[in-house]
């Protein structure tokens, strides 16, 4: 299976029952309380569309919440830090003129 | 002219004042502002740089004019700043026909191996798998719009509000672009799920499917 025949396949699976579309995205990322969420969660549980759909967003939920743990440099490079004061001091002296 | 001196030390101890300020604002959300700006730009860290550094000085500026409220978050505000700014010149490119971080993606031996490289093939997923994670890519493949409100909210943690704040869009706007955005993702995991086993190994949930 080619990587357009498999694109179209997960497109069909990924398709959740009308109503239940943006409520299933809810229910992936934690923002579903009280009776829509025990709607849901039946829901979920009886219908192999909308199940496919959510745990693959949970997945992609998932794999994000990976992103914002990943470590990132936490300042600007020493060059830029310093080329940042210059330009900070630039705009406090055309303020000042 | 001894007022006109007192004067000009009261001014200046007013911008020595504010300038402490901002600078305490700065170093508690450059990481945040770097990170947002590393995955808007693809991960060019260059280019990341640039914006961080452009913000903070429109942000510096903004801030003389008190336009940032005390007691706000500083964070959401920088990063609106920081976006309103990519976009801007996102619509410019496409308005002369040109994707500047596309091409500085192409000027990096790394990333220009990855775009030439036919998708799927053997060195394309070597290459993928090494230098980024596969929700990198995935957010890659999204559009402006999609990739910013799944930034905002899922990355950084914002409220659909503050989302809404920062794109200028109704918070119903948000969820569905966030709808959208965490679909194709999943969809784009799924698809290349090869590129890393974690993914396509299954998930434990709490629902059992009958």
């Amino acid at each position: 299976m080619n990587i357009d025949e498999k694109d179209a396949q997960i497109a069909r699976e990924l398709k959740p029952c009308r109503h239940m579309a943006r409520l299933v995205d809810s229910l992936a990322d934690e923002s579903l309380h009280g009776v829509a969420r025990w709607y849901v969660e039946l829901h979920i549980k009886s219908c192999r569309q909308c199940y496919s759909t959510f745990v693959s967003i949970r997945k992609a939920c998932e794999q994000l919440q990976v992103l914002r743990n990943k470590e990132v440099p936490v300042n600007l490079s020493a060059e830029s830090q310093s080329s940042l004061a210059s330009l900070l001091d630039d705009v406090e002296k055309r303020r000042q003129k | 002219m001894p007022e006109l001196k007192q004067s000009a030390t009261e001014a200046s101890a007013e911008f020595l004042r504010r300038r402490l300020l901002y600078e305490e604002i700065v170093s508690a959300n450059q990481g945040a502002l770097l990170r947002c700006a590393m995955h808007l730009c693809s991960r060019v860290h260059s280019a990341a740089e640039e914006y961080v550094q452009d913000t903070l000085v429109r942000g510096y500026e903004a801030f003389l004019d008190g336009k940032f409220k005390e007691g706000t978050n500083a964070r959401a505000w920088l990063i609106k700043i920081l976006t309103n700014r990519f976009l801007h010149d996102r619509r410019r490119d496409k308005f002369h026909h040109s994707e500047p971080i596309e091409k500085l993606q192409s000027s990096i031996p790394m990333h220009a191996a990855l775009c030439t490289s036919q998708q799927d093939s053997p060195e394309w997923l070597a290459l993928a798998h090494t230098f980024s994670e596969p929700i990198e890519l995935a957010l890659d493949s999204l559009p402006d719009d999609l990739r910013l409100a799944v930034l905002l909210a899922d990355v950084e943690d914002l409220t659909y509000k503050e989302v809404a704040g920062i794109c200028q869009i109704p918070v119903g706007t948000v969820r569905s672009r966030l709808f959208r955005a965490r679909r194709e993702l999943a969809k784009w995991l799924t698809v290349h799920s090869h590129l890393y086993d974690q993914f396509a190994a299954p998930l434990e949930t709490e629902y059992e499917h009958r």
